[in-house]
C-alpha cells in the first residue's frame, strides 16, 4: 500500500471535526455483495454484483456501479481510535438515488441504495471489500 | 424627500430578503418509520421509530431520536432530479462504527439505514415517511 497521510480538517457541514483521508496513490476498495434485499420482499443473491471505490490523490471518492459512476464523500469514524479502520462513503444524489457503502475492519462491508421509481424504494446489500 | 423614499425602500428590500431567507431555513421534518428489517432478513413492525430532523441558527442541521440522542447530520441534495425532484438526504456522522441515513422524496415518503458493527457487521433498513413542519 502506498505512501498514506491523513488530513484533519473541520467538516464543516457537520458543523464539528472530521477526519478525511486521502492518499497520494490510486487506492480504494474492491467490493462484492453477494446478497441483495429489496424493500421487504425476500433477498436475492447476485454474486457478480460488484463495486469499485476509487480514491485518487485530489479527488473526491468514486463510487463505481456496474452501470454507473458517482462521486462520494468518504468518513472515518471520528470517536474511537481502535475502530479508525471502519470507513462509510455516501455517494451524492443523481436521479433520485443514492448510495451509502460502509466498510468495518474485517472487511464485512453494508451497502444501502436508496431511490424512487414509482415508489420510494430501498436495496440492502450484504458482502465484503478488500482494498484495492 | 426622494433620498427618503430611496433609504426606506432599501430598508423594505433588506427585510424582505430577510424574511425570504427565514422562510428558506423553515424546512424542519418530523419523520415515522413503522416497519423495521434486519440485515435484509427478517422486517418487523416494532414500535414505530419516531425522529426530527431541524435546522439549527448556524444553518446545521440535526437529528434527534425518541429517546432525546441528537446527533448533527450533513443534508445532502439531488444534483440532478429524475423521476421527481427535490429529492434530499441527511447523513450523520460515522461514530463508533455506526452510520444513518435518512433520505426524504418530494412525496414524503422516506427510507431510513443503519449500518453498524456489534459481532459482526449489521444494517437495518426501515421505511416511513417524512413531514416538513415549521419550527415554532
Amino acid at each position: 500500500m502506498g505512501k498514506f497521510w491523513i488530513i484533519s480538517a473541520t467538516f464543516s457541514v457537520f458543523g464539528m471535526a472530521n477526519v478525511l483521508a486521502a492518499e497520494n496513490t490510486d487506492s480504494g476498495h474492491s467490493c462484492s455483495f453477494p446478497t441483495r434485499c429489496y424493500e421487504e420482499s425476500e433477498c436475492q443473491n447476485d454474486e457478480n454484483f460488484s463495486v469499485l471505490i476509487d480514491e485518487q490523490d485530489g479527488k473526491r471518492p468514486q463510487i463505481n456501479l456496474p452501470k454507473s459512476s458517482i462521486p462520494a464523500i468518504r468518513q472515518l469514524d471520528i470517536n474511537n481510535p481502535d475502530t479508525m479502520n471502519t470507513i462509510s462513503y455516501v455517494s451524492d444524489i443523481f436521479l433520485n438515488t443514492l448510495h451509502l457503502i460502509t466498510i468495518h475492519e474485517d472487511g464485512s462491508a453494508r451497502m444501502s441504495s436508496h431511490s424512487f421509481s414509482d415508489a420510494a424504494f430501498t436495496i440492502e446489500s450484504v458482502g465484503f471489500c478488500v482494498p484495492k | 424627500m426622494l433620498r427618503r423614499l430611496k433609504k426606506v425602500t432599501t430598508v423594505a428590500a433588506i427585510i424582505a430578503t430577510f424574511s425570504l431567507v427565514q422562510t428558506a431555513k423553515a424546512e424542519d421534518y418530523i419523520c415515522t418509520f413503522q416497519k423495521i428489517c434486519y440485515d435484509g432478513s427478517s422486517c418487523e413492525s416494532a414500535r414505530p421509530l419516531e425522529l426530527t430532523i431541524n435546522e439549527t441558527d448556524e444553518n446545521r442541521h440535526v437529528v434527534t431520536f425518541r429517546n432525546n440522542s441528537a446527533f448533527p447530520v450533513m443534508r445532502m441534495k439531488d444534483k440532478m432530479p429524475g423521476i421527481v425532484a427535490g429529492t434530499e438526504a441527511y447523513i450523520t456522522q460515522l461514530r463508533n462504527n455506526t452510520v444513518h441515513l435518512i433520505t426524504i422524496f418530494e412525496n414524503g415518503e422516506a427510507r431510513f439505514s443503519a449500518h453498524s458493527y456489534l459481532n459482526g457487521s449489521i444494517s437495518n433498513a426501515s421505511r416511513g415517511h417524512c413531514m416538513a413542519h415549521s419550527p415554532v
